[in-house]
């Protein structure tokens, strides 16, 4: 799997905006190396200025321990790879198969739409029985009810593609992984990655401020969104 | 078509390293200042008795908790005594003089030099007409080299002091060596009206007295920087010529005085203009906006500071000094971004490398922006 397992792949398709494919496999643990991928696929989102789509191809996880050389300067440039996913001005599609856990997990869990296909499974434990203490465990802990998260991060294990759509960890189960990333690509290119972002940030923050913090920022947002179908309707 | 990438872009482009022959200015020491008293929004409505539940909310919804404000004397009965432009004029004088001292002071003692170092000063004000202005008076008060060289930036509100930043970094970068200083000294205390209008109602919410000041050198020819603090690359500006009259602090007939006008709509304006003069700055030093790591954006007021937030995509934690200086200080104009930066530093997170954008806004309507680099 040396050099393949960390490509980064640039895919143009003409009219439904530029798809860009970032493969991360969880068995593999040289963080350097997801980090550079998902920092270049961010790259060349940003440059496409919201016409981009960015496909995560998850799989594989952890088989034992985690890699050796492993600094938490390293989790930390992956975490702020990461982090920049999570905030790009572009849709993100994690389609998930086979074992996904490790880098592959936190990878998924920072995409707008997940897709599994119907053997994947998300393993969450990768030290023994307990789960890896790094941002993928705060995200379950928003992303997942309180108890679920709890028994995930104490004793791990791993999650059926069923059981992850049922907690709305996947928005999507298939047997065909391919065919569902397709309809989703054609689903998400007609919207805004820019405007994505937008809205994207102001439900992410809904979550922890009161409404008083959050009025301002979504007046701000209404008056963005107002401002830009002004301007479409008046031909430059 | 298929690319693959084997050796992925840097996430900051070569092109932005800026190896220039002709060292950049560094901000080498900051200083703040503010007056002695301070008030809450709820003890300023007391003192002031006001009843009206309209500018009692607008008080309230300010995002604001405290400001520095020097308030007028009292009359016999307890009620404030009205100060006519004369006394306003007087109190800017004697406050930017008082707060531009300490501040130029602090930002000398932070940077390790004397008075006798400075070679350049520029003052930056609006909340009031001073001729000589306030540089001439700072030399004096101080015991500034009278050779000194100086530029007064007046009227230019609160986007001013990136205009005297731009003025007084060039002087810097110009002259390799030599100590350039920036005193930004707002009196908001002097600049109001005080009537039964919202107009009035939302400018007297918002503003505090404040001074800050900053220090710049460049390397002297040929010599290594010996200071730490971050170069000042470049600047990009943008007037909103459609929004002229939307902020401006013009005569008032009526009321005798100079008076601050703030469309409601402007906050909005110029968030909507936020993202074209950013990319502007930041594409000329081939940089994306994710490579910024540190934003200091004027306090300007809460809609304000949302709706840039918005545009820019910017984190409630980007903002963090930005809304701490509104909390605990209000809008203290052209200075205000400068105690947002003092707060950065203060957190020790900044490393060399980092890049930083310094963003303010005003009439005109006006949005300044410097990129600088630790």
């Amino acid at each position: 799997m040396n050099g393949g397992s960390n490509m980064f792949t640039d895919v143009s398709v003409s009219g439904d905006g530029d798809v860009l494919v970032v493969r991360i496999d969880g068995a593999d643990g040289r963080l350097v190396d997801h980090t550079a991928a998902v920092a270049a696929a961010c790259d060349r989102a940003e440059d496409l200025d919201g016409k981009a789509i960015v496909v995560v191809q998850a799989a594989g996880a952890p088989a034992g321990a985690r890699a050796g050389g492993l600094t938490v300067k390293l989790v930390s440039k992956w975490e702020q790879a990461l982090r920049r996913l999570e905030r790009l001005p572009a849709a993100t599609i994690a389609v998930a198969t086979g074992d996904c856990g490790g880098a592959a997990l936190d990878a998924l869990l920072v995409t707008d739409l997940r897709i599994a296909g119907e053997s994947a499974r998300l393993v969450l434990s990768t030290e023994g029985d307990l789960m890896w203490p790094g941002m993928s465990l705060y995200r379950l802990s928003r992303q997942l009810p309180a108890g679920v998260v709890r028994r995930a991060a104490l004793f791990g294990g791993a999650l059926t593609a069923n059981e992850a759509r049922d907690l709305h960890l996947v928005h999507e189960v298939s047997g065909d992984p391919s065919a569902a990333l397709a309809a989703a690509v054609r689903r998400v290119a007609a919207g805004s990655g820019t405007e994505l972002a937008v809205r994207r940030q102001l439900t992410s923050e809904a979550q922890s401020v009161g409404y008083e913090d959050a009025l301002g920022v979504h007046l701000a947002a209404c008056d963005r969104a107002l401002r830009r179908a002004a301007a479409e309707a008046t031909p430059a | 078509m298929t690319l693959t990438l084997n050796a992925p872009a840097p996430h900051a482009l070569s092109a932005a390293r800026h190896e220039t022959v002709v060292p950049d200015a560094q901000i080498i020491g900051v200083g703040t200042a503010v007056t002695d008293m301070s008030y809450t929004q709820q003890e300023l409505l007391d003192m002031f008795r006001i009843a009206d539940p309209k500018v009692r909310s607008v008080f309230g919804n300010s995002a604001i908790e405290r400001r520095h404000l020097t308030v007028p004397p009292l009359n016999a009965d307890g009620t404030f005594a009205e100060e006519r432009q004369g006394a306003l004029l007087q109190k800017h004088k004697k406050l930017a003089v008082e707060m531009g001292a300490d501040a130029l002071r602090a930002s000398l003692a932070d940077a390790g030099i004397t008075l006798s170092a400075i070679d350049y000063l520029c003052c930056v004000t609006s909340t009031g007409f001073l001729t000589p202005g306030l540089t001439a008076l700072l030399i004096r008060e101080l015991g500034i080299d009278p050779s000194c060289h100086r530029a007064d930036v007046v009227g230019m509100g609160c986007n001013a002091g990136l205009n005297g930043l731009n003025a007084t970094a060039n002087w810097a970068k110009a002259n390799p060596g030599r100590v350039a200083v920036m005193v930004c000294a707002e009196a908001c205390s002097a600049a109001y009206v005080m009537d039964s209008t919202m107009r009035t109602a939302v400018v007297n919410s918002l503003f505090g007295d404040g001074a800050a000041a900053i220090a710049l050198m460049a390397p002297a020819t040929g010599g290594e920087a010996a200071f730490d603090g971050p170069r000042v690359l470049s600047f990009a500006s943008h007037i909103i010529t459609d929004a002229f009259d939307a902020m401006r602090y013009d005569w008032d007939d009526e009321q005798n005085k100079f008076s601050f006008f703030l469309d409601p709509e402007i906050p909005y304006v110029v968030g909507a203009h936020a993202e074209q003069v950013v990319d502007r700055l930041l594409s000329g030093a081939g940089l994306r906006r994710g490579a910024v790591k540190h934003w200091l954006v004027h306090s300007g007021g809460k809609k304000v500071i949302d709706a840039v937030r918005v545009n820019l995509g910017l984190t409630r934690h980007d903002l963090r000094h930005t809304t701490g200086v509104l909390r605990d200080y209000g809008n203290l104009s052209s200075g205000s971004f400068l105690f947002s930066y003092q707060r950065l530093l203060r957190e020790r997170i900044v490393a060399p490398g980092d890049y930083g954008v310094l963003m303010t806004m005003g009439p005109g309507s006006t949005i300044e922006t410097v990129l600088v680099q630790w």
